[in-house]
């Protein structure tokens, strides 16, 4: 399950490293033809979006962008979020199975009985 | 449909599938295969999470039987890692093999495979399901989710990636419990009206989930007490003085936050102890019991006391055979833990023989936690044996193996009061039957005096009164800090001032404390145990100790021998019962027992003498922080309380 960190900052900074000195946000959004340039100084960095989609970041810009936009997922937290659900559906259909099989094969009381 | 017989082998297959599978699994599509273990453990630390435990056993076979290698699981892993090596250290001689495991998944794993095994028991035609159950079922999970939620510092280390902070996460757990609840009534209570005849096998499926502090049992009985409450107007009425004492008890913990490593008595001891841990946590035991007393009570026939025996020799047998071999082969030590629910790892101990540097006796508690519990368990068996030596006319040859083994596990316990309190249940029993005259009695009743003194050794009879009285009070002091001496020993150290009954009571206490080697556990005790007024009489709450270890910093170390102290309970359970109950819920507990022994005397006097038996020994062990100890021991009470009806 990921965890939620208390600032949109605090998870830029968990998945892109610290802000460099010299950072300047730039508005991507109102720029549709935006194109991120590489950062040879800054290392590339594998990022996750919630399906499991990775995609490689090549500059802090880029990589707060895309943060931003959803791709602050860990890969074994994801896992983990999935194994968990899949646990959940299999408590809830058992249950549910259990409830049919147990009522066609006992008897059945009411809370007053 | 399915025969029975087929039926049977299914669950044996699935039973199966479950123990090799989750410790199969691996990506065998990779380049990663086991190497064979040396002390260059650098391959092992690099490919973490890469090999199953059983292919690396097939590589490494002699891991599976010599001692000197460690399997341990870390349940704080990944599902994707469950089963695998994470790990392997090596100190000294000894390598440490560490085996992902996830909590989440062990209560499902470890579920499925003990109610499996208790489908075994053949099921009753006339269990009925009912709708009160369903809400007791989801009462019983809110109630664990909030026990869970309580106890954050302990969850916290041992659920991976799982945020119990977060309300989907919880609901989660709920859905988990809910689940577990359902099926475990279903399974259990489905079973036949003489289910209770295998209790003692309890004493090898004991239920404690890896990972967490909570039995399988708990779940069980809280769902069929909450169950009881709904139903019944008279018990309603009664929770209202229960809804009084538990709020007593959490108010007195608000604003504190004390930790306890629950160790060995996991799943009977509360970690924390805050204002929500220990209402919770009191809900969840007092309901348990009620639940216990009701799944008992409410049967026609509660045991067959000859089927008991029975299930007591083949018990006894495994309990040995698999401590024994548990002791040496690290493969079932770990999978001992694993599928029967221990609640501590089986000893590495092989020689149930053992002396010490000082030629004394070594207590073996091979596979159970306690070695003093499992000598009560042995000796109870003898003396079931003994009680029933005449009801069949043909010898049984399960004996032949029976009483030896049975003998073997008491001795290697190493349990003198649970044999003294045999002998002398062997000697009212031939009292029972005979009648005897005062003469003969005195003469059978001599040789167990002369056991008990040769035990409590002559030469401690020869201290000065005020010496062996005082010894306990004396302990209590030297372990205490001088700064901040618990409110218990203050007062114990000014006894001049309290009245004369008072001060012999306590004197006499503190005697029989030193006659049976107890001054310095009960000292340690008083030395911890710091309550006001009010929390003296009535308690701190069930099975919640966290206050008692944490309140008051005693000496690390022992007083004579400078060995660390490690962590001691109380070694009686009347002092825990005072420490949960207080006072008044002692006296309560001594005048119900006795008053049930006394009914119970003439009514039925095989319970008796079993009951007996148990009191005298509880008053010095810890037996009822282990839930088969204090289930068996809760539904022989019952059935002797009962006895006029049920057997």
């Amino acid at each position: 399950m990921s965890k939620k960190l208390n600032s949109s900052k605090e998870i830029i900074v968990q998945f892109c490293g610290e802000y460099p000195a010299d950072f300047e946000n730039k508005d991507i959004l109102s720029d549709p033809n935006f194109v991120f340039e590489n950062d040879i100084s800054y290392e590339s960095i594998k990022l996750f979006d919630i399906d499991g989609n990775a995609v490689f970041v090549n500059s802090f810009l880029e990589c707060q962008h895309y943060v931003k936009g959803g791709w602050d997922y860990i890969p074994s937290q994801r896992n983990e979020s999935f194994y968990y659900n899949s646990l959940f559906m299999f408590s809830i259909v058992s249950v549910v199975l259990g409830f049919i099989f147990i009522k066609k094969y006992f008897r059945w009381g009411n809370l007053s009985d | 449909m399915i025969k029975d017989k087929q039926l049977k082998y299914i669950k044996l297959f699935f039973l199966l599938l479950i123990i090799i599978v989750p410790f199969s699994i691996s990506d065998f599509s990779d380049q990663i295969r086991p190497e064979k273990i040396t002390s260059d453990l650098r391959f092992y630390e690099i490919n973490t999470c890469s090999i199953s435990l059983n292919e690396f056993l097939i590589e490494n076979l002699n891991v599976i039987y010599q001692d000197h290698y460690k399997i341990r699981f870390n349940n704080y892993s990944s599902i994707s890692c469950f089963g695998q090596i994470t790990g392997i250290d090596q100190i000294g001689y000894t390598f440490y093999i560490s085996i992902g495991t996830n909590t989440i998944l062990n209560l499902f794993l470890q579920s499925i495979f003990w109610l499996i095994l208790i489908s075994f028991i053949p099921k009753r035609k006339n269990f009925e399901f009912k709708n009160s159950i369903l809400f007791s079922n989801l009462f019983t999970a809110f109630i664990v989710c909030v026990v869970i939620y309580a106890e954050q510092r302990y969850y916290s280390k041992v659920l991976f990636e799982f945020d119990i902070n977060k309300n989907r996460s919880l609901f989660f757990l709920f859905i988990y419990f809910f689940f577990i609840g359902f099926f475990s009534f279903y399974v259990i209570q489905s079973r036949d009206e003489n289910l209770l005849n295998f209790l003692p096998f309890t004493y090898i499926l004991i239920g404690v989930y890896s990972g967490m502090n909570i039995y399988l049992l708990s779940i069980f009985f809280c769902t069929i007490g909450t169950s009881k409450i709904l139903k019944n107007k008279k018990i309603r009425k009664y929770f209202s003085f229960i809804n009084f004492l538990v709020f007593f008890w959490s108010f007195n913990a608000v604003g504190l936050d004390y930790y306890l490593k629950p160790d060995k008595i996991r799943g009977l001891s509360s970690t924390a102890y805050n204002f929500l841990s220990v209402s919770s946590w009191s809900y969840l035991m007092i309901i348990s019991i009620l639940g216990m007393y009701v799944f008992v009570s409410e049967r026609k026939v509660i045991f067959n006391l000859n089927k008991l025996k029975n299930n007591f020799i083949l018990t006894s047998m495994l309990l040995i055979l698999l401590g024994y071999v548990g002791s040496s082969m690290p493969v079932i030590n770990f999978y001992n833990y694993y599928f029967f629910g221990q609640t501590k790892y089986g000893t590495d101990n092989q020689d149930l023989f053992g002396v010490n540097f000082w030629g004394e006796t070594e207590a073996w508690r091979g596979y159970f936690p306690s070695a003093e519990t499992v000598g009560e368990f042995f000796a109870l068996g003898l003396i079931i044996i003994f009680l029933l030596r005449k009801e069949n006319k043909k010898f049984e040859k399960i004996l032949i193996f029976g009483i030896p083994t049975l003998l073997i596990g008491l001795y290697a316990s190493n349990n003198k009061a649970a044999f003294i309190s045999l002998l002398l249940c062997f000697v009212l029993s031939i009292n029972y039957e005979y009648k005897l005259k005062r003469v003969t009695k005195l003469f059978l009743l001599a040789p167990v005096v002369f056991v008990f003194v040769y035990f409590i050794r002559f030469e401690n009879f020869l201290y000065s009164l005020n010496f062996s009285s005082n010894k306990m009070i004396e302990m209590g002091i030297g372990y205490g800090n001088e700064s901040f001496r618990s409110s218990s020993i203050n007062y114990l150290q000014n006894l001049d001032e309290t009245s004369f009954l008072i001060k012999l009571i306590i004197l006499f206490f503190g005697f029989f404390a030193f006659l049976i080697n107890r001054s310095e556990l009960w000292g340690i005790f008083f030395a911890r145990y710091n309550p006001e007024t009010l929390e003296a009489l009535f308690g701190s709450g069930p099975f919640i100790l966290a206050n008692h270890y944490s309140e008051i910093n005693i000496l690390d170390k022992k007083l004579y021998t400078g060995t660390p102290l490690g962590f001691l309970l109380p070694h009686s359970s009347a002092l825990s019962i005072m420490l949960f109950f207080g006072l008044i819920g002692l006296i309560v507990f001594l005048i119900y027992v006795f008053y049930i022994l006394y009914k119970g005397r003439k009514t039925n006097p095989k319970l008796f003498l079993l009951s007996l038996f148990i009191l005298l020994n509880i008053l010095k062990s810890d037996s009822i922080f282990y839930l088969p100890s204090f289930f068996l021991y809760l539904t022989i009470f019952i059935s002797l309380k009962k006895s006029k009806k049920v057997i």
